[in-house]
């Protein structure tokens, strides 16, 4: 979403925007759906547990995958993680500076190692949670894949605010 | 959100179409074969199907999510480790504890950040078969585990460092 915000040559297709939502025009923005997916330069899915779940989905990520062009897996939590572990880090990386500014050029080794690890363990308890975590989602990936059947997907469409009349 | 059968039909018929000829774009429009009352060709439903089971779809997913265990990839785990240490390290080399000490430095640039990433790897395949036996693991279970082997892996990467 950033690169589509910050980068003004990404023209981003969302697919409740190009195809038309009312049943005269859906069908025909279908029938032109290939020329949206061949054309992309690159196919970003947001990936989640749930994401073969849902046909329309599973039908766009298809119709890109089957004739060969690339396709980019983002699992949503991925980007959350690598910032707040990045944050975690930064901020162990701080209390290492601080300890150095106190010790000064008689403090220890083993000193700095305690601090250091002292700091880490957040992020690193962090990035644990979510390694286990990635390593579940790729196994249910690949089962989902490999038992893959139309019928076990949905469809759905938005409901209608009520209006104020 | 609601489930909506007409919608799906609308999609349906979409694979269908896109599917006739084997998901190649340029042969969209073949002879009917075994279509339902709705316009659903069953055969292009099973090519579709059998396309993400284990198809050309199956081979690109695959190759996107990457061979690693666990979905975080290789070059996530060096964006996390390295962007903050590469500046921290080079700095720690000239003006660390004790002025340059190469201890000091070894563990900023080397042992800590590609001990960690490693671990992370580590760790991964370690959940990945124990998941593979069985679904359900304690937590806690799995993070001393996880503790305990990024642990040997920075260790190993000291050892191997000196």
């Amino acid at each position: 979403m950033i690169a589509v915000l910050t980068c003004p040559a990404i023209e981003p297709l969302f697919g409740t925007v190009y195809i038309h939502q009312t049943p005269q025009k859906k069908a025909a923005g279908i029938q032109a759906i290939d020329q949206f997916l061949v054309r992309s330069k690159k196919m970003l899915i947001c990936y989640n547990d749930d994401y073969f779940e849902r046909l329309w989905c599973c039908f766009e990520l298809a119709a890109r995958a089957s004739s060969g062009s690339k396709i980019e897996m983002l699992p949503l939590w991925r980007a959350p993680v690598v910032l707040v572990v990045l944050v975690g880090f930064t901020v162990a990386h701080i209390a290492e500076y601080i300890y150095i500014l106190h010790a000064g050029t008689g403090g220890s080794p083993n000193g700095f190692m305690v601090v250091s690890t002292s700091f880490h363990l957040i992020p690193v308890l962090f990035m644990m949670k979510y390694t286990v975590l990635a390593t579940r989602q790729k196994l249910k990936l690949t089962d989902t894949l490999r038992t893959f059947k139309i019928a076990n997907t949905k469809c759905f469409t938005r409901v209608p605010t009520p209006s104020a009349s | 959100m609601l489930p909506d059968p007409s919608d799906r039909n609308v999609v349906e018929r979409a694979i269908s179409s896109w599917f006739a000829g084997g998901g190649e774009t340029e042969a969209k429009n073949p002879l009917p074969e075994a279509h339902t009352t709705s316009g659903v060709d069953l055969r292009a439903i099973e090519r579709f199907e059998g396309d993400v089971r284990g198809g050309m779809t199956h081979r690109m997913i695959m190759r996107s999510v990457g061979k690693q265990p666990g979905l975080l990839r290789v070059r996530d785990l060096l964006l996390i480790c390295y962007t903050v240490w590469i500046p921290g390290a080079l700095d720690f080399s000239v003006k660390g504890v004790g002025r340059g000490n190469d201890m000091v430095t070894a563990l900023m640039f080397l042992v800590t950040p590609i001990g960690q990433g490693l671990g992370c790897l580590a760790m991964a395949a370690v959940a990945s078969a124990l998941f593979r036996d069985r679904t359900h693991w304690p937590m806690w279970l799995l993070y001393v585990v996880g503790f305990v082997v990024s642990m040997i892996s920075m260790i190993l990467v000291k050892l191997s460092c000196k």
